[in-house]
């Protein structure tokens, strides 16, 4: 049985929606120049307190705000003691993530003592007729909660920001090249303030999306791994909206897949399939990059078939073997939940374009120069 | 005109003792700071915040068992610390120090498994030594990537602690797991496998040996040999350190090995010689991120690291007692961590500002005639920068 179902791409676009939410958030404040290591302990006390607003208030909307408004207060302190403070942003970022798992699971520990039950209505899914009747990818994109819409309409709203508008290129110029954007009259101060804003109440909604929309209560370190995740999703995508969501989206569908495989007993010939299908992109979209590379600077074209796309290559006809063969190995479900991170590092070991991050980002910016 | 000089060499003391001073009463009133908010959300909660208080130093402190518990639980926080310092110094930020030291758990928990055919000292020797090679290469992988292909070492350490984690929950289950055992652990270690205790009835072992010796080489390797200072300067300024003829792709590798290595000591050491002889899902806790924010406390000094380390290793031991006899929370202590760190951190602005008059000090009397301008401390520069 193939894993590769209709369920199967729904559960991706579901996990992968607090995902793209916090990292696209995330997104805009390394952008200005601030790296958030604390976004794990934001989403924290965002998925408590949703989970708090919601039984309180039995509304799914005000947990999502209120969410985010715990991530945003969390997020005051990054902002104050890295921009105002000039701390060092890594550290700080550590010191928040100890905090939020403190903060939320003391309140939710008092909180919950002596309340009958700890269930919330979940968000109920909005089914958009006719589009959501899609083959394949219909119940995916058309038949989710309404925080995966405001997810997936979050991709557009930055990339637009990023390419279109004039806070977008003020917001890069912080990062890059503080003392530029200085100089063209914006201010770098008040522009990461933002940035680290944003990050902090998306990270808040991210969490509330957990709490909320996903899992129905709260529970301590119930995001596990998911703020660090998103950090990574943003180093992936290269610092671009799309490419940012796109990791998140490739990390949620890894997850997916661990949910449907550990069921199975061996792993299905599709898997391998799929595998050897994602070699061969990605071998071919590195030799024709490479090329593309050559000529930009007018060098002789690389020859087709390098060593490295022969062994990515070779790799992908084993897989194809193994999807004829149908072996019956079955990997331990803790491995496949580890194969996205190793994934990933595989992937920036060998990205096709270099990227680069912010050139500004993690260090302090002091107007007019000097310590 | 030698008086003269002798009374601003004084001054200079005293400026310099001053500045000490400056710094460790920032310390000290973050620390209570922290646990001033504590108190007020105990307060806020309906108990006592001076029983609470109490609860927690004799928790940590109170009796000679307990005063085991709390060195045993610094020891780890030490070296987790001394290994960030090490690649901070580079200006590399090693987030992996936990998968580090997950690692090097597993690889002493299965040599000292595996090894009992060995004479007991010869296996801790062994395990212990093993832990530490694995961390490294661990580490070295984030940081060959690094150096070969340009990877950010804060994702691929990141994710190579995932990994770990995954592996940790797999090998648990699976190839090391205890068949005695309904839980999910490794075989416990045999007593004679693992350090000689030195407070009875506690968990604080002869291990703190290996500590104490890391804390020397760390403290006189960055500061008194040509490689501390490659480090310093590949760290400060990349270019001029290139010029000057360092290899500073392999400072970079280099700092991160003992890195990793020192992060593998940890791991080693809490399994060898920790309150638990086997090797569990959380057996690592979140030592190797705690362990960052205590080198942030100790402002990146190998010797501050000790009440540095003591300090959240106090809180951490007080906190189980404080939850069991007065109440509260044992999470209160991560908030009171968490507020400690980021007040000490913020507390960079005081310190800057006196640097700054400082300075200004030291300019006006460079000034005054017959005296040479005394140059930039280096010292100075690095503590403000961090």
């Amino acid at each position: 049985m193939s894993p590769f179902d209709t369920q199967f791409f729904q559960a991706t676009i579901l996990i992968a929606g607090p995902l793209i939410i916090v990292a696209l958030g995330e997104l805009m404040s390394e952008l200005a120049g601030v790296i958030n290591v604390g976004l794990e302990g934001m989403m924290l006390v965002g998925a408590f307190a949703g989970f708090w607003a919601g039984r309180e208030v039995g509304n799914v909307w005000v947990a999502v705000a209120a969410g985010m408004l715990a991530g945003l207060l969390l997020s005051v302190v990054m902002a104050w003691a890295t921009i105002e403070a000039r701390a060092n942003q890594i550290v700080v970022g550590v010191a928040l993530n100890i905090l939020g798992t403190g903060l939320s699971v003391f309140a939710f520990q008092k909180y919950s003592s002596g309340l009958p039950d700890l269930f919330i209505d979940r968000m109920r899914r909005w089914t958009i007729p006719g589009l959501s009747d899609l083959p394949l990818i219909g119940p995916a994109l058309f038949d989710q909660i309404p925080l995966v819409y405001v997810a997936l309409v979050c991709i557009p709203v930055a990339w637009i920001v990023y390419r279109k508008t004039t806070w977008g290129l003020r917001m890069r110029a912080a990062g890059e090249l503080p003392e530029s954007a200085e100089t063209a009259g914006a201010s770098v101060r008040a522009l990461r303030w933002q940035g680290v804003l944003i990050a902090g109440a998306s990270a808040g909604a991210a969490g509330a999306f957990l709490s909320v929309g996903m899992v129905g209560t709260f529970l301590g370190g119930m995001t596990a791994g998911r703020g660090y995740l998103a950090l990574a999703a943003v180093i992936v995508g290269g610092w671009r909206p799309v490419g940012v969501a796109g990791a998140a989206v490739f990390f949620g569908a890894a997850e997916a897949l661990q949910l449907r495989l550990q069921a199975e007993t061996s792993v299905p010939g599709s898997v391998w399939l799929v595998l050897g299908a994602l070699l061969l992109v990605f071998a071919a979209a590195r030799t024709l990059g490479a090329r593309r590379n050559a000529v930009r600077r007018g060098l002789a074209p690389p020859p087709p078939v390098s060593l490295e796309s022969g062994v990515l290559g070779g790799l992908a006809i084993a897989a194809f073997a193994l999807a004829s063969a149908r072996p019956d190995v079955s990997l331990p479900s803790m491995l496949w939940l580890a194969l996205p991170y190793a994934l990933t590092i595989a992937a920036l070991a060998g990205v096709i374009v270099r990227v680069r991050q912010p050139a500004a980002l993690g260090i302090p910016f002091v107007r007019g120069g000097g310590a | 005109m030698s008086e003269r000089s002798a009374e601003v060499g004084t001054r200079r003391l005293y400026s310099s003792l001053g500045e000490a001073c400056v710094k460790i009463g920032l310390v000290a009133g973050a620390v209570s700071g922290g646990l001033l908010v504590a108190g007020v959300i105990v307060a806020a909660t309906g108990k006592s915040p001076v029983e609470a208080l109490h609860a927690l130093i004799d928790g940590a402190f109170g009796s000679k068992e307990r005063l085991g518990v709390t060195l045993a639980r610094m020891v780890p926080l030490i070296v987790v610390a001394l290994g960030w310092i090490v690649a901070f110094r580079a200006n590399k930020v090693n987030l992996g120090l936990q998968g580090q030291l997950i690692v090097a758990g597993l690889v002493a928990a299965w040599v000292a498994v595996e090894g009992p055919s060995l004479p007991p000292v010869l296996a801790v020797a062994l395990a212990t030594s093993m832990a530490v090679g694995a961390a490294a290469l661990y580490a070295a992988l984030a940081a060959v990537l690094w150096a070969k292909r340009g990877v950010n070492e804060i994702v691929s350490t990141l994710m190579l602690t995932f990994v770990a984690q995954q592996v940790l929950a797999w090998l648990i289950r699976g190839p090391l797991a205890d068949p005695a055992s309904s839980s999910f652990q490794t075989p416990p270690l045999q007593r004679e496998y693992r350090w000689p205790i030195i407070i009875s009835r506690s968990p604080f072992s002869l291990e703190v040996a290996l500590c104490i010796a890391a804390l020397a080489v760390v403290a006189f390797v960055l500061g008194r040999t040509v490689f501390g200072f490659q480090l310093r300067l590949t760290g400060e300024n990349p270019e001029s350190a290139r010029n000057a003829g360092v290899n500073t792709l392999r400072t970079v590798v280099l700092s991160f090995v003992v890195s990793g290595g020192l992060a593998g000591l940890a791991g080693a050491g809490i399994v060898l010689g920790g309150e638990r002889a086997v090797v569990s899902s959380g057996f690592a806790g979140s030592i190797g991120f705690t362990g960052i924010v205590v080198a942030l406390v100790a402002a990146n000094n190998p010797i501050a690291c000790i009440p540095a380390a003591c300090l959240f290793a106090a809180l951490d031991a007080g906190g189980s007692a404080m939850q069991s006899q007065a109440g509260v929370p044992s999470e209160i202590i991560l908030i009171a961590q968490g507020v400690i760190v980021v007040l000490v951190a913020a507390s960079n602005l005081l310190v800057r500002r006196f640097d700054a008059r400082v300075a200004d000090a030291r300019i006006t009397a460079a000034r005054e005639p017959g005296l040479h301008p005394s140059p930039v401390n280096p010292d100075r520069q690095a503590a403000t920068q961090t």
